[in-house]
């Protein structure tokens, strides 16, 4: 068992010593790449008052890789799949190894908070959110108290 | 070595056969596309050439438990097939008689166990035994 | 893993460790002389000379090989070719610039770290990019110089591999010291499945190999060590650092923002905003594999890449991490007094500078971003120049694929009914198709690969000329 990179330990430490607010990850103890993560749903947007519960791996190339992340709470958004696969740049071509666990689940969030129906991941939600911008946003506020309510 | 978690790891195999790369011999989806556990599974398996096999194509059903990939999944073929690894009543592949089952390594995968039933067909013992006919399901 | 017998290393790598370990015993020069572009010529020691020319060499032989880079090289060469890059990533004490070495610390996998080694090399000698140090993983100002030196005299020349990777779990390596290793292969298998098993058993070995002639190496440095501490005269172990070296080096060292790891200054600099980067990130940072635009190219639309016109197959240079810059590049200005080693003078005669904080770093501090183009500036492309070749072969193959999987669609229609479940296989196990056998609609395999607007007639032109294309495929007997 190789030991685990200095940047993860530091990392991890700093999400500690340092929380991101709004954001929490926390290793699974018999496997220190693998986060259980939640994300807060930004104000003033559909996701506010949930609480979503994502899942993040730091595969062995990380940093020179992006870490996998996906959402395990059922959301409606344009841009994350029923799987709870995210489309945004920033975990695929768009990667720098100068990003971090942190400066990702923000990103995840800022995804939240400004969805774009034009670079869909989810057809059918995009389609909606493109057509009936108000019904969509109902159905992600619905689906919100539905499965991401803080109790 | 880190270890890739059971959801990344099938998330990774469910790309390469969402998106063909794998090989033309075989294929596999999820059953559910809703399913964000991905238990559920099927794949098709073309028979191997110069054989009893050829030309068919076998459809199976795959489960990968809470424990996949450390405990390879459950394989069941609902397509009739004559093979000594597989349970005739039921169509599930028995690991005790099929060693890819049998000795599973975390770094197998589903698309492993398909290209090796596809083998286990082809085997010289196998491949000329007696077929149901084409199209019958278990 | 001590206990493999043999030899493993070719003639030449042999004498190319001799004549390296014959001139280490007489550098030319001693002391820190002129500026930092004083006298480099007569400095250059046959050590040098070796480890430049080699790169050299090796290039000439495979031009030799084939003028043509596209030529398909044969599996042995491509495997002494790959060996020979594992070969280059072996740190050696007696391979030092200013402190560092020639080849990385880290046990990355070999496709982390696929540059081209003479280049990196030849880059490090000539101190436009920054030598590869041992990393600290912590730095305490408190420590004395007695404690941070014995902290230096600790560091691997390497980190340590992981002995057991699960890739290679359970494939046979066979005699290490033999090169030959047919034996192995399955010889009962198919020609596509023994190649596929030679190049796991050639990893599988390659991987071993690595950590051995690493090993190796790490056991000459401990043994010099030893010798030097309790040898009265130094002279023969003149590649070892000073401790004024050793403290210099790493009392002001910096972490690398991207792998967190405390390094030597000074460090890598980034052409465009300055910032530091350790030259073993560096090394990794590397353009992405040829892909489709990203408009086109995204997970949700799943698509074969064989449908897709080959030519629209790009690859852009890497951007700065940083600050996203294109046509990532560094520039490294070493220390001026700091100068030891290849092309410089004898670690273990290095002596602080006293009165010197550095004044004439400081002048030679760039303050500015440079352009790609500029002499100074080393950029992530030119450390893998075949990043051109390689799209091209990308391009190619793709060309080939589709062309063959069009004209395998396309047989399938021409030539029986029931060998249109193949071609319709991919789409049957797709989500939400039911899980038992169904008659084959024609429509359905139709839509997958032409347009709906192509016309019968159109699409029948087209089949026709994929038909007569494998039909020349198939009476190629290579195919």
């Amino acid at each position: 068992m190789a030991s685990l990179p200095k940047r993860i330990i530091k990392e991890t430490e700093r999400l500690v010593s340092d929380p991101v607010p709004g954001i929490t990850a926390i290793p699974h103890e018999e496997n220190l790449r693998y986060f259980q993560v939640t994300v807060e749903g930004p104000e003033q947007s559909p996701y506010e008052n949930g609480v979503f519960n994502l899942e993040l791996f730091l595969p062995d190339d990380y940093p020179m890789e992006a870490p996998k992340v996906r959402f395990l709470t059922k959301i409606y958004h344009p841009n994350i799949d029923r799987l709870g696969r995210i489309c945004l740049d920033v975990l695929k071509n768009n990667w720098s190894p100068a990003l971090q666990i942190r400066t990702v689940l923000l990103s995840v969030q800022a995804l939240l908070a400004s969805p774009n129906p034009n670079d869909p991941l989810a057809n059918d939600v995009a389609e909606e959110w493109l057509q009936n911008e108000d019904n969509a946003i109902a159905k992600a506020r619905e689906w919100t108290n539905m499965y991401a309510s803080k109790q | 070595m880190s270890k890739i978690p059971r959801s990344f790891r099938l998330l990774e195999e469910l790309e390469k056969g969402e998106k063909g790369m794998g090989p033309e011999s075989c294929s596999y989806g999820l059953a559910d596309n809703d399913d964000i556990t991905m238990t559920h599974w099927n794949g098709t398996i073309l028979g191997p050439p110069h054989s009893n096999h050829e030309n068919r194509i076998y459809f199976v059903a795959l489960v990968c438990g809470e424990e996949y990939p450390d405990q390879p999944p459950q394989i069941r073929f609902l397509s009739k097939i004559n093979l000594p690894c597989v349970n005739q009543t039921t169509g599930d592949v028995q690991a005790s008689s099929f060693n890819t089952l049998k000795n599973w390594k975390r770094s197998y995968t589903m698309e492993t166990l398909l290209l090796d039933l596809r083998k286990e067909m082809a085997l010289p013992a196998n491949k000329k035994l007696p077929q149901p006919a084409e199209g019958t399901t278990f | 893993m001590g206990n493999v017998p043999g030899k493993l290393e070719n003639e030449n790598a042999v004498r190319f460790n001799r004549s390296l370990s014959t001139s280490s015993a007489l550098p030319s020069s001693r002391t820190i002389s002129g500026g930092p572009n004083g006298s480099r010529k007569t400095r250059t020691s046959s050590m040098v000379g070796n480890i430049l020319t080699a790169g050299r060499r090796s290039e000439s032989s495979e031009s030799l090989s084939g003028a043509n880079p596209y030529k398909r090289k044969s599996t042995k060469e491509k495997e002494r070719l790959k060996e020979r890059h594992v070969k280059d990533l072996t740190v050696k004490y007696q391979e030092t610039v200013d402190g560092g070495f020639l080849a990385p610390y880290g046990s990355s996998s070999l496709e982390k770290v696929d540059y081209d080694a003479s280049v990196v090399k030849s880059l490090i000698v000539e101190r436009r990019l920054a030598p590869f140090y041992a990393p600290l993983q912590d730095f305490d100002e408190s420590w004395s110089r007695e404690e941070l030196i014995k902290i230096v005299d600790g560091l691997p020349l390497h980190a340590p591999f992981n002995e057991d990777l699960e890739a290679f779990d359970g494939v046979p390596i066979g005699d290490l010291s033999q090169s030959d290793f047919e034996y192995l292969i399955d010889k009962s298998l198919s020609r596509r499945e023994q190649r596929r098993q030679r190049s796991k058993i050639f990893n599988a070995r390659l991987y071993q190999k690595r950590i051995l002639w690493q090993e190796r190496e790490n056991e000459k440095f401990l043994e010099t060590k030893l010798e030097a501490k309790r040898a009265v005269d130094g002279q023969r172990f003149s590649s070892l650092p000073s401790g004024d070296l050793k403290f210099d080096l790493y009392r002001t060292g910096a972490e690398c923002p991207i792998c967190f790891l405390y390094y030597p200054q000074p460090l890598n600099v980034s052409r465009c905003c300055l910032q530091l980067i350790c030259s073993e990130c560096f090394v990794q940072i590397k353009r992405a594999e040829p892909h489709f635009p990203h408009d086109q190219d995204d997970s949700s639309t799943p698509a074969d890449d064989s449908e897709r016109d080959p030519n629209l197959l790009t690859s852009e240079p890497t951007n700065c991490p940083y600050c996203a810059t294109p046509d990532f590049g560094i520039t490294y200005q070493p220390v001026v007094t700091r100068r030891v080693g290849l092309q410089g003078s004898v670690p273990l005669t290095y002596k602080h500078v006293t009165d010197s904080e550095d004044p004439e770093q400081k002048e030679a501090t760039r303050r500015g971003s440079l352009a790609a183009s500029d002499r100074q500036v080393v950029t992530s492309d030119s450390l893998r120049p075949d990043w051109q070749i390689k799209l091209n072969k990308e391009r190619m193959r793709l060309a080939r694929r589709s062309a063959n999987a069009t004209a395998i669609h396309v047989s399938h229609q021409l030539v029986a009914p029931s060998h249109q479940e193949s071609s319709s296989l991919r789409s049957h196990t797709t989500s939400r198709s039911p899980p038992h056998p169904e008659p084959i609609n024609r429509a359905e395999v139709n839509t997958g690969r032409w347009p709906s607007t192509a016309t019968a007639a159109e699409i029948e032109n087209e089949m026709i000329e994929q038909a007569i294309k494998l039909s020349l495929a198939e009476s190629n007997p290579t195919k």
